[in-house]
């Protein structure tokens, strides 16, 4: 790669993210240094969203080869980044400044850098093993990309390309993030969506200890590290180049934001859930499971609570930031006509007897149990840690329980999915239970972490 | 601006630490055991041959048209994962031309090991060697 190439590639990288930090900021007036860390990895989480959509859309648009590409997208970039800024600099008056509190105990910060750094090098070893990721990497998500990236404008031959079971119906967040930046490096490098991968691992590790840091506390935040990193499986399914990474991130983004609403209020904090949400949405058909499980669970919620005004108005915020995913998933969908064996399966009359076979449910829950044993060892001690009394103050509890109940919510929903797979549950269990609960499991884990009195 | 303090990190009391260590404990033990690989399922074939594989093909992709549709022939035998792997590869490396098993399609990539390949079998089926590339992959074209 030339030296050219290098410098634009570095500004694909950071100009989304600029942008999305101008974003949470604005959207979420907190300053501070206890702050800098979720801004960070929240704008970039949410600057990674835009950048895919923009590319999707160029291409939709029947946008031609990477030089119009780069100049108009790196032109909106930067407009956009200053239109923000000068918005920023009037606002920041208004800002609620986060004063650092004491620091954690410096054997837990040694042993969460340990623990960060461990995390790293699995995912660079086992990267390094297989630098193509595996199977479903190049088979499905990179294979997807390579039609956007050198399809021009019949890039949508990508949907009947695949064989069914590889669901060509699949959102593209990872391919168009992958595509949009092979296309800046003007080859098709593994390094694109190896880092790719590896940007969206130190993400979410840095967005679940930056919320935690605010919500929680330097001690919660610190406790994640190891929690995050110790998770059997995580630094390989990042390594892997699969999507379930992205999904992870992005669910973990939405429901930090709506705890960050419940400790600080605003609108801005549900905007960016619901972009983040929407970007599940954007990133695997699990996530528009979630999207649409969380906004009833927050109906539910705000239900029991006997607030059903403020909460329709909440749901409308989060709407307001989904609109963009969430609009581009549905285009998808209702545009393209890719089948989903899934999704199909409902019309078989058979799909009745499958989901009342008590033996399905077994082999589900035993799937589930056991995979769950996997992530749960540092879970469990956690919760054992907070049976002392949830003496933590009620809006984080409750944020906690939230998150916990949307991951609850969640699995409720796979074992339905695979209650009703038209095939064979033993192989699809196999194939995929791990993938999704690990991905569902930082999501999981913060709830676990915002619920337990660390006092 | 307002202020607001960030929760504090006081309060690890002794009643605690305990747990505080077990929990850290679990993670890193379960940290270390992946870096170990222990506990891990065998590993995957070599990983390499992909990068192999796209050298293999990459002859073809200039002859194979963006959004053509091409069919694909493979040693005869029944279906393996090696086999459904390069089906698959094929695709990887031709897109965005669609790859489709089969001979249904005009043009047909043939990816061969056991040289040589089934000629009377394909000329039988109507094709014809439009390119050869010397490493037991093919492009056939349908005789008119």
């Amino acid at each position: 790669m030339t030296g050219a190439r290098f410098l634009l590639v570095l500004l694909a990288a950071l100009l989304p993210l600029v942008l999305g930090w101008q974003m949470v900021c604005l959207l979420f007036p907190l300053s501070g240094r206890a702050t800098r860390l979720l801004k960070c990895s929240l704008g970039g989480t949410i600057g990674l969203g835009l950048a895919s959509l923009s590319f999707w859309a160029w291409r939709s648009a029947g946008g031609s080869w990477p030089p119009p590409f780069l100049l108009a997208e790196t032109a909106l970039w930067i407009l956009a980044v200053l239109a923000s800024a000068m918005v920023l600099k009037k606002r920041h008056s208004q800002e609620t400044r986060i004063e650092p509190s004491r620091a954690a105990p410096r054997l837990l910060v040694w042993t969460s850098w340990m623990a960060l750094l461990g995390g790293v090098w699995l995912f660079v070893a086992r990267m390094a093993a297989e630098p193509h990721g595996r199977w479903d990497a190049w088979a499905m998500w990179n294979l997807k990309a390579r039609f956007l990236a050198r399809g021009e404008a019949g890039w949508d031959a990508l949907f009947a390309s695949s064989p069914g079971w590889s669901h060509p119906d699949y959102p593209l967040f990872l391919p168009a993030t992958v595509a949009r930046l092979w296309n800046y490096a003007g080859g098709e490098s593994w390094l694109g969506p190896a880092l790719t991968a590896g940007g969206m691992f130190l993400l979410l590790a840095g967005l679940l200890v930056g919320a935690l840091r605010v919500l929680k506390g330097p001690v919660a935040a610190a406790l994640a590290v190891p929690g995050l990193m110790g998770t059997w499986g995580l630094a390989d399914r990042a390594a892997w180049q699969y999507a379930d990474l992205p999904l992870a991130l992005f669910m973990t983004a939405s429901l930090a934001c709506l705890a960050l609403h419940h400790r600080f209020g605003g609108r801005g904090p549900l905007v960016l859930a619901g972009a983040a949400a929407g970007l599940a949405a954007w990133t695997k058909n699990e996530g528009l499971l979630f999207a649409a499980l969380l906004a009833f669970a927050w109906l539910a919620a705000g239900w029991f609570r006997k607030r059903p005004k403020e909460t329709a108005s909440e749901l409308l915020w989060m709407a307001a930031g989904a609109l963009l995913p969430l609009g581009a998933a549905a285009v998808l969908k209702i545009g393209v006509p890719a089948p989903n064996d899934l999704v199909a399966a409902w019309a078989d009359p058979a799909v009745w007897a499958r989901l009342a076979d008590p033996a399905r449910a077994g082999l589900i829950a035993r799937s589930f149990f056991l995979e769950g044993l996997k992530l749960v060892t540092p879970a469990a001690l956690l919760a054992a840690w907070g049976l002392g009394g949830l003496r933590t103050d009620p809006q984080t509890a409750r944020a906690g329980f939230f998150c916990l109940g949307v991951a609850g919510l969640c699995l409720a929903g796979y074992a339905v999915v695979y209650l009703a797979t038209p095939h064979d549950l033993a192989w699809h269990l196999s194939t995929s239970s791990s993938r999704l609960l690990t991905a569902l499991w930082p999501a999981g884990l913060l709830g676990l972490v915002l619920a337990v009195d660390m006092e | 601006m307002q202020r607001m303090s960030s929760p504090p990190a006081s309060g690890v009391g002794p009643r605690r630490v305990l747990f505080l260590g077990a929990t850290v404990l679990a993670a890193l033990v379960s940290l270390a055991l992946q870096i170990t690989g222990a506990g891990q399922p065998p590993p995957p074939p070599p990983p390499t041959d992909i990068a192999a594989f796209e050298q293999r093909m990459a002859p073809l992709r200039a002859l194979v048209g963006a959004g053509e549709t091409v069919g694909y022939r493979t040693d005869p035998g029944p279906r393996n994962v090696r086999s459904v792997k390069e089906y698959m590869l094929t695709q990887y490396c031709l897109a965005p031309a669609r790859v489709l098993e089969g001979t249904a399609p005009d043009r047909v990539v043939g990816n061969f090991h056991d040289l040589p390949p089934p000629e009377e079998e394909i000329a039988r089926e109507g094709f014809t060697v439009e390119a050869d590339f010397g490493n037991g992959v093919f492009l056939y074209r349908r005789a008119r």
